[in-house]
């Protein structure tokens, strides 16, 4: 996968975001958009539940110190419409996430892109509002 | 009338008086829009079902009804312009050259819990369509002054939840109404009944057309209870019986028990309905009030289970973890 196709494919994932989104809460009734977070770290769990599913992963901080983090994503109904499979993110991946803090501090986001190693970007098909962009690439 | 050239026969005048009806028929009646904007495209045949009804069905998504945000005073919110009221999540009013129900093979997309991606079939309207609030013409919603003073400050309270009061309805896997629900949605049609299935929270709406009344009014519905009649192309759909537990918008959290809508579901081609919804509720407006949207059939879509309650987490991210699991 050459990097101009990672560019086209994370601008189209972007595109398809930029319709206005429907979902069964209020992104902002609980997380908060002034708190964009980047995360780097393995995968420990991966539900695919609804109404949405949730990726667990495993992420360390400066001092060593393990969180592991609870990352909310679209519908697993609609993440299979957006091209995921089953396997798109196996535990024990070492992925890149950007998303957004929840409102309460805890160790909870709402993910808007998922980097795989080879630079792949996977929308999350996530309730983020569609004028948020947060940077997909470090 | 058709008007044949020269002197015509009883059998010719008879045959144009037939090709006139024929021809009207294809005209479909929309709300308050003229006939000839929502007219099929000239050489299209609606089908019809088996008993004769327009052919609705299909797999539809919806968008539109929420653009309510031209006036400053729905735009802004509790808090003033820092604080609008219509954010982008439900802005629907299109600003484009090109709208996104026009052309085929174009991919509507929900986020959040809806459907994600869906490949739009068909070319769509030709004519560009006016979406969201249609009437009243000031397109500046009638609340009832202390109505509209009292949800705002309700509003403030909703991001985060304050309490349970605070959360939405639907965010607790709770039916949606008519009107949070973007789809899709599948219509099936019988000779008494048009049922629409929704994806979303996994429901069925049943608008019956065989005539009797709505149910007493003792039984209070989260969807309501619809009945239907067809007024050429339009399916008109007269709905009562609503509980006190449905929206509008994030921004209209609440909708009374007092709700009776008129909806009007216009085929105008085989892969488009015209959709405009009268919300006539007397405990929070001084008048009913329209809103437009548009259904657009996607293509090779399969619907899928959605059961809320499999794996909500919505709670305890409001309100942190319970003490005891």
């Amino acid at each position: 996968m050459t990097h101009k196709r990672c560019t086209v494919i994370a601008a189209l994932s972007l595109l398809f975001l930029a319709a206005p989104l429907a979902a069964h809460h209020s992104f902002a009734a609980e997380y908060d958009i002034t708190k964009p977070v980047k995360l780097h770290g393995a995968i420990t769990k991966v539900d695919f539940v609804n109404p949405h599913a949730w990726v667990y992963v495993d992420v360390k901080d400066a001092d060593g110190h393990v969180t592991n983090w609870h990352i909310e994503l679209g519908s697993p109904n609609a993440l299979f419409r957006l091209g995921w499979k089953k396997d798109a993110v196996p535990v024990g991946l070492e992925v890149d996430i950007v998303g957004y803090r929840s409102k309460l501090g805890e160790a909870v986001a709402n993910g808007a892109s998922f980097i795989l190693p080879d630079g792949h970007v996977l929308s999350t098909g996530g309730s983020a509002p569609a004028n948020s962009k947060p940077e997909a690439k470090n | 009338m058709l008007r044949l050239p020269g002197k015509s026969s009883g059998v010719q005048r008879i045959a144009a008086i037939l090709i006139s009806a024929w021809l009207g028929s294809l005209i479909p009646a929309g709300g308050q829009a003229p006939a000839a904007a929502h007219a099929p495209p000239r050489g299209t045949a609606l089908p019809r079902t088996p008993d004769g009804q327009p052919d609705i069905q299909g797999i539809f998504v919806r968008r539109g009804i929420w653009g309510l945000a031209d006036d400053q005073r729905e735009a802004n919110g509790p808090r003033g312009k820092e604080d609008p009221l219509e954010d982008d999540e439900y802005s629907e009013i299109p600003d484009n050259p090109k709208p996104w129900y026009q052309g085929s093979g174009k991919n509507f997309s929900q986020g959040g819990s809806g459907s994600g991606r869906v490949t739009l079939v068909g070319p769509g309207p030709v004519e560009p369509r006016r979406l969201g609030l249609v009437d009243p013409p000031d397109r500046i919603l009638p609340w009832r002054p202390e109505e509209d003073k009292k949800r705002r400050e309700f509003l403030m309270h909703t991001n985060p939840p304050a309490s349970l009061r605070y959360v939405e309805f639907d965010a607790r896997c709770a039916l949606p109404g008519l009107f949070l629900n973007g789809g899709p949605f599948e219509f099936i049609q019988t000779p008494q009944k048009v049922v629409i299935l929704s994806e979303y929270q996994h429901y069925t709406r049943t608008i019956r057309l065989d005539g009797r009344p709505h149910v007493g009014s003792g039984i209070r519905l989260f969807m309501g209870d619809s009945i239907g009649h067809w007024e050429r192309n339009t399916l008109v759909v007269d709905t009562a019986n609503f509980n006190a537990f449905t929206a509008f918008t994030r921004t209209i959290p609440y909708l009374s028990d007092a709700l009776h809508t008129i909806e009007r579901y216009t085929v105008s081609d085989p892969n488009t309905i015209d959709y405009e919804v009268t919300v006539d509720d007397p405990k929070l407006f001084t008048r009913p009030w329209k809103t437009a949207g548009l259904y657009r059939k996607g293509k090779d879509f399969e619907m899928a289970e959605y059961a809320c309650a499999e794996g909500s987490q919505e709670l305890v991210n409001m309100f942190g973890k319970p003490p005891r699991q």
